[in-house]
């Protein structure tokens, strides 16, 4: 017995350069499709772990009522007070999907080095959270290369009485601290004469900085602190400006107990929504007015939000592209094949074949030619794939001082559905193509072109 | 020759037919009436564009007339679906055509295999005995793994006519059947058709413009310019 889809096989064979060339539209537009479903897939989850573990945003944001907005206006009215602390954290503790959270705290203020000071915009942040995310296994997944600092070590190597900072690494050049903590000797103080010539190379041998901010009582504030590390934020409009301290620090120089916002962490980010709600009745229970971000939230992270709506918007219109080219290439294919093979298809009828049974004929060789370009395209798209990684090609996209390294990385369910539609679509466009001739009578059809 | 019964099998009442090629219109058939009667083996005899192919493909319900009624075996064709329609072709006539029609990629079993492959009240077993003697009545039993351009022109044909009795046809239509062939394998195909006739009691309406054949029919249906004379 001949069965149908073995008959739709051999069927292929008969005009093999077509179908070659059909197939090859096919299997290079997936590969296509897979390559760039592969790069949008590492740019999203890169920005998406960088956004929730390397930015501290955690995966909800908590700030007091209205404190997202106004926080840097009206401080003191806009953070949690020591009181509401306790509550918050008691709360949060006793949630059982939330695994670690971070209090931090930010504000600005004049960072000196004895003769020159630069404004500054401070992220106050808890030393050992920092150093807890850095070891998760999102961060080692999907950023291998990560180097939080240029220079130095991780807040939490030093103790809090030494006032340990990382200065973005324009701020560090603008102020002269080129030299860490760790790279001068233990207690090295420069005696800095600021008209001197070599005024520049005296503020290198030593790490101390002070920082003047107001604070939110009255009056200003005025604290040392120690450059211990150089990092940068990634973009440049930042990098002259931002600096990272512990909590305390901060808390000291605004001399206040407050803190700005709560970032959590969950241990399963997919109920997200639901750990959200939670949290929210539970704060409203304590009588605590708090407003809750998810991580992915426009206004709390618009350049990963931005880039990735972008990012989708372009690749969506490329994929569309690649994908038309290709269903247009089988229609086109398959409405010659049809034509060629007309007198067969008006045997088949006059045979008692019903349009039906004649149709799926054609979509049963689509099947196959697309199935077979399909695997074709994989792994010509897994191949390419890993040559571009094995390059290590490093790109300069927007707002990322250093450059990326492309990196692409394919998602298996990304690839197994972009195959079920592109086969799909195939199959569409085959029964398009079939459609109209097979309206026709089997007498004309016999009469039609023959081979 | 099988005597014929006084059962028309088919039967055709004023049919026209027109083709229209861009603005000029071709009259292929003009008010055609005729019966064909249960075990007959009648030839259509014309000159070429006379309007043969046009009244074969009416009666196998491949083309539609324009306008009269056409019969076959009692049931009123025009009011018959496409589908109702494939399945009366499909098992009660069968088709065998001047260029044999075989598909290219199949070997002579799995060819005349085809048509029984949609016909659901077959079993896998009758299907493939059905095969084997229809085959062997052709004398193709050597061949039967052999795909159609193995095979001689004669052979070919020999094939079709395989293909269009293992269903069991109650009509087999053939156009110009022995057009492609030379004297002598004409002459082998209307032998075995007018033995298949004469043993299977299966209605054969062929069409052809060999006067040689002439003889050698129960019953000539002359049609000149889409009029039937005889």
């Amino acid at each position: 017995m001949i069965h149908f889809w073995l008959l739709a096989l051999r069927n292929l064979q008969r005009n093999l350069k077509r179908n070659v060339a059909t197939g090859s539209a096919i299997a290079f537009g997936f590969a296509g499709i897979l390559m760039l479903g592969a790069y949008v897939h590492r740019v999203q989850r890169y920005l998406e772990t960088h956004t929730i573990f390397a930015a501290h945003t955690g995966h909800i944001a908590v700030f007091a009522r209205g404190g997202f907005e106004n926080f840097n206006y009206k401080p003191k009215e806009h953070s949690f007070s020591k009181c509401q602390q306790e509550v918050i954290e008691g709360i949060l503790s006793a949630d059982k999907n939330i695994e670690f959270f971070e209090r931090q705290l930010w504000g600005s203020g004049l960072i000196g080095n004895g003769c020159l000071s630069l404004p500054f915009f401070a992220r106050g942040l808890e030393p050992k959270v920092d150093e807890r995310l850095t070891t998760q296994a999102q961060v080692r997944e999907w950023l291998p290369d990560y180097k939080p600092f240029l220079k130095g070590r991780g807040l939490w190597h030093y103790p809090a009485d030494l006032a340990p900072l990382a200065l973005s690494r324009r701020l560090a050049r603008g102020l002269g601290k080129v030299a860490v903590h760790d790279e001068l000797s233990p207690g090295s103080v420069a005696i800095v004469d600021c008209a001197a010539n070599d005024a520049r190379a005296s503020f290198a041998r030593d790490a101390n900085v002070q920082l003047l901010g107001e604070r939110w009582e009255v009056a200003l504030g005025a604290a040392d602190g120690e450059v211990v590390a150089h990092y940068t934020t990634g973009f440049d409009e930042s990098d002259n400006s931002a600096l990272m301290a512990p909590l305390s620090v901060l808390q000291n120089l605004y001399e206040t107990d407050a803190v700005g916002r709560y970032s959590l962490w969950l241990k399963d980010a997919s109920t997200r929504q639901v750990t959200l709600s939670r949290l929210q009745e539970s704060f409203s229970q304590a009588g605590i007015e708090a407003d809750f971000l998810p991580w992915d939230d426009f206004q709390l992270s618009p350049y990963y939000a931005g880039t990735v709506q972008f990012l989708f918007a372009m690749a969506s219109f490329i994929a569309v592209v690649m994908t038309v080219v290709v269903v247009f290439s089988v229609l086109n294919s398959t409405t010659m094949t049809i034509l060629e093979r007309s007198e067969e298809i008006g045997t088949y009828r006059a045979l008692g074949f019903r349009r039906r049974i004649v149709r799926h004929l054609f979509v049963q060789e689509s099947v196959w030619l697309s199935m077979i370009s399909l695997a074709v395209g994989a792994v010509i798209g897994v191949v390419a794939i890993a040559f571009v990684n094995r390059a290590g090609i490093i790109y300069h996209p927007p707002g990322i001082s250093d450059g990326m390294r492309l990196r692409l990385v394919l998602h298996p369910l990304y690839a197994i559905s972009m195959a079920i539609s592109l086969l799909l679509l195939t199959m569409f466009a085959t029964w398009l193509a079939t459609f109209g001739r097979l309206r026709e009578e089997p007498a004309k059809l016999l009469g039609g072109i023959t081979r | 020759m099988n005597a014929s019964t006084n059962f028309p099998i088919i039967s055709l009442k004023g049919v026209n037919k027109t083709y229209r090629l861009g603005q000029v219109s071709v009259p292929a058939l003009r008010n055609v009436s005729i019966d064909i009667h249960s075990g007959e083996f009648a030839a259509v005899i014309g000159a070429s564009g006379s309007g043969k192919s046009t009244l074969l493909n009416i009666i196998g319900c491949i083309d539609t007339p324009d306008s009269g009624k056409v019969e076959l075996a009692g049931v009123d064709v025009a009011k018959l679906n496409d589908n109702e329609k494939s399945d009366l072709r499909n098992q009660k006539i069968s088709f065998i055509f001047q260029t044999f029609n075989l598909v290219p990629v199949l070997s002579v079993f799995e060819n005349v295999e085809l048509p029984l492959l949609i016909n659901r009240k077959i079993s896998r077993d009758e299907r493939s005995a059905r095969v084997r003697k229809a085959i062997a009545d052709v004398g193709l039993e050597k061949y039967m793994g052999n795909r159609p351009d193995q095979l001689s022109g004669g052979q070919r044909q020999r094939a079709a006519i395989a293909r269009a009795l293992a269903g069991h046809p109650a009509l087999v239509l053939a156009d110009e059947p022995t057009a492609n062939l030379d004297s002598e394998n004409s002459h082998k195909i209307i032998d075995l058709m007018m033995e298949l006739n004469s043993q299977r009691n299966v209605t054969f309406l062929f069409s052809t413009h060999d006067e040689k054949l002439m003889g050698r029919v129960g019953r000539i249906i002359h049609i000149k310019d889409g009029v039937i004379n005889s």
